[in-house]
């Protein structure tokens, strides 16, 4: 990485930014200080200036945001960079001007869109209003019948279970108390209530009793309930029939309206969504040229790139401004320059290994980024465990599939999956595993090294010495990493660590190998140096470190463990073939089983495999970082 | 009780106490976990790892059974 300081004349700064931006290497450093004289920053935010401008710029990307949220249009995945590009073109390549002309065209589709809109809420309340009246009336429609013939008007009321009680009592009461004669005034009722709790009295009186009546319920604070819109004059029974009618045609007009929203989206949706990323990215440019230090003449922007990007930054400026515009670049130094920048830079094949940093804070700049080493032993461990040739070939199908997806994260897990299956079927391969001890029964198949169902230790003895190697490599590049950002303390407990670990596999060979007592003065002198290093790098605590590296090698176990586990319940589904025969329950039950490992041998041998690489090894080297690498650079994704 | 029986008896208590102390931890330090990436979901990375420690007490219980089986054997 290399620490970089822009110089350029002020009226090419736009246009400097703007070629930064496309070639999407330049990381800025986020100090916001003005050299000499000039407003900076901290400038007032007259028209036209760059602070009114962003502001103004922020806006309107906020209302493309929302019209396209209004339109429910989500075509992103349709996207095009030459779609955008299209749309860049047509418009004016001047900020402002270019700001003016989508202004004026948001406010051609806004009206068209306020219009679909409203005439969509309407439709919406119109809807919900007859529905509701169309229900009070379906209710009131047997006792509105009854009383067809009768004198005196029908009214509903709306009014509460406990209002409707008093009224009647009320009512009931003073009608007993008038003698009884030929033209006895009469009152007759019927009660219901909704499903939303709302409780309604439709009343049929004589002409006598209706001011009584109104009076009693407006005392209970009951209302007279109203036919929607023009059928307020109508009389209930007249209503009921045309409001049934009007309440058939509401879900078209929702349709019509739904169906015109569709059309302004496909019409606009598409070119509002390049708009949206047209505005983001010259937002992006305009921050960057606001964050610039500047005085009258010229302005300097402060960074890093890398050194591969370098020199192609430095020729694209001078062959497009000139001597308007000066590249300055220098290492980074560590007494003046604070975090610098880490950026990953990992072959194709291995990038989607990437991945397993992600989990963790960006290794530091001068640390070791261990992605080549994590592609080599991930798939590998992973691989062993899962150790059958048609999980092996079920594995590729699901790294195929999700390799082809669009999301970044879906397809590096793809690509990783592939590795594992290659391993996953190599690893078959030793064990003459195929779905188990199917491609024994019915391929003869035979294991190339050992049927790790049967024969468990030499597995093991395997696992802890790929498990050797393994930590020795993490212990070896602490040592290195130490040495060489001059860490005495890390270097010096990691090479004891390392002597520690030699000395003991030095002790066992011998041992195994039945060698003179001679021999044995090598892992004594490996000891000696190992405890000098461990207690001058780390003290007790160093010590302690080294009996941990051991822990860590017996951990790869594990390996073994999960592989056994996995080749032992693919052969039970098949004892399930043998139990029910070949029947229908005999295959679904071996099916079910194989099923069910399948997904714990990918769950399981990624989560170990994982844990192997981030406590037992990463764990001896790996330095995190505070600083990521994010280039001032298009966000887009598209194709 | 026959050697053997006493053999398979430690085999299986050495796998299955460290399994309980695992299990154990591991919820234990899930529960915190996930309420902790809930709020910083950039710690889920050592959240994995803290999860992942107390692992290896099963597997060094199986190793040892592994020992007493084939001392059995």
């Amino acid at each position: 990485m290399a620490r970089v300081s822009i110089w350029g004349i002020r009226s090419k700064k736009s246009a400097i930014v703007g070629r930064l931006y496309e070639l999407g290497v330049f990381h800025p450093i986020e100090k916001r200080e003005e050299i000499g004289r000039g407003e900076g920053t901290g400038g007032p935010m007259l028209p036209g200036s760059p602070v009114s401008l962003l502001e103004r710029l922020r806006a309107q990307r906020g209302r493309v945001l929302g019209m396209i949220e209004a339109l429910s249009w989500d075509g992103w995945k349709q996207m095009t960079d030459a779609f955008v590009e299209n749309v860049r073109y047509n418009l004016s390549g001047d900020l402002e001007p270019m700001m003016d002309e989508i202004e004026r065209s948001l406010e051609r589709i806004q009206s068209r869109l306020n219009r679909i809109r409203e005439n969509g809420k309407n439709a919406r309340g119109d809807f919900l209003e007859l529905r509701r009246a169309n229900l009070i009336l379906n209710h009131a429609h047997a006792f509105l019948e009854q009383e067809r013939s009768a004198r005196g008007e029908r009214v509903i009321w709306r009014l509460s279970r406990q209002g409707q009680h008093a009224v009647l009592t009320k009512i009931n009461g003073d009608l007993d108390l008038l003698p009884s004669g030929h033209e006895k005034p009469w009152f007759r009722y019927h009660a219901f209530e909704l499903e939303d709790g709302s409780s309604f009295l439709v009343t049929s009186a004589s002409p006598e009793v209706e001011p009584g009546l109104e009076a009693a319920i407006r005392d209970m604070q009951g209302t007279r309930w109203k036919l929607p819109f023009h059928f307020e004059k109508a009389s209930l029974p007249a209503a009921s029939s045309q409001i049934r009618r009007l309440l058939h045609d509401q879900p078209a007009r929702i349709r019509e309206s739904r169906a015109e929203l569709q059309v302004l989206s496909s019409q606009w949706g598409a070119n509002l969504g390049a708009v949206y990323v047209l505005l983001n990215e010259r937002l992006e440019q305009l921050l960057m040229e606001v964050s610039a230090g500047e005085n009258e003449d010229f302005f300097i922007l402060e960074g890093w790139i890398p050194e591969r990007g370098l020199e192609r930054t430095r020729t694209v400026l001078e062959e497009d401004f000139g001597e308007a515009v000066l590249l300055r670049s220098r290492p980074p130094r560590a007494d003046v320059d604070g975090p610098v920048p880490t950026a990953l830079r990992n072959r194709s094949l291995l990038r989607p290994f990437e991945l397993f940093l992600k989990l963790l804070r960006i290794p530091d700049y001068h640390a070791y980024d261990p992605t080549p080493l994590i592609g080599l032993f991930f798939p590998f461990f992973a691989g062993c465990m899962v150790g059958d040739i048609g999980y092996g070939i079920l594995v590729l199908w699901l790294g195929w599939h999700l390799k082809q997806k669009r999301s970044e994260v879906l397809h590096d897990v793809g690509v990783i999956l592939i590795f594992v299956a290659f391993w996953s079927a190599a690893w078959g391969v030793m064990f003459g595993e195929f779905f188990g001890d199917v491609g024994h029964r019915l391929l003869h198949m035979e294991p190339l090294w050992v049927d790790r169902a049967h024969a468990v230790l030499p597995v093991m003895v395997f696992s802890v010495i790929t498990g050797g190697v393994h930590v020795l490599l993490g212990l070896l590049i602490g040592m290195i990493q130490g040495i060489r950002n001059r860490h005495r303390h890390l270097w010096m407990e990691r090479a004891g660590s390392l002597l520690f670990i030699l000395s003991l596999v030095s002790a066992l060979a011998l041992l195994r190998a039945q060698l003179p007592s001679a021999f044995f003065s090598v892992p004594v002198v490996l000891l000696i140096f190992a405890l000098i290093f461990l207690i001058w790098g780390g003290g007790v605590g160093g010590i302690i470190e080294s009996l941990g590296a051991v822990g860590n090698i017996i951990s790869y176990v594990r390996i073994a463990a999960i592989g056994l586990s996995s080749a032992i319940l693919a052969m039970v589904a098949s004892t399930f073939v043998d139990i029910f025969g070949v029947s229908i329950l005999g295959l679904f039950m071996a099916f079910a089983i194989h099923l069910l490992n399948f997904v714990l041998a990918i769950g399981g041998s990624g989560l170990h495999s994982a844990r192997l690489h981030y406590v037992e090894f990463m764990g001896k080297f790996y330095e995190n970082g505070t600083l990521a690498y994010k280039p001032f650079a298009k966000k887009r994704r598209f194709e | 009780m026959g050697d053997k029986a006493v053999m398979a008896l430690a085999a299986a208590l050495a796998v299955a106490v460290p399994a309980l102390a695992t299990a154990y931890a591991q919820a234990r330090i899930g529960s915190a976990g996930a309420a902790t990436v809930a709020e910083k979901p950039e710690t889920a990375g050592t959240i994995i790892i803290l999860e992942a420690i107390p692992e290896t007490m099963v597997i060094l219980g199986f190793v040892v059974a592994i020992m007493i089986i084939m001392g059995m054997a």
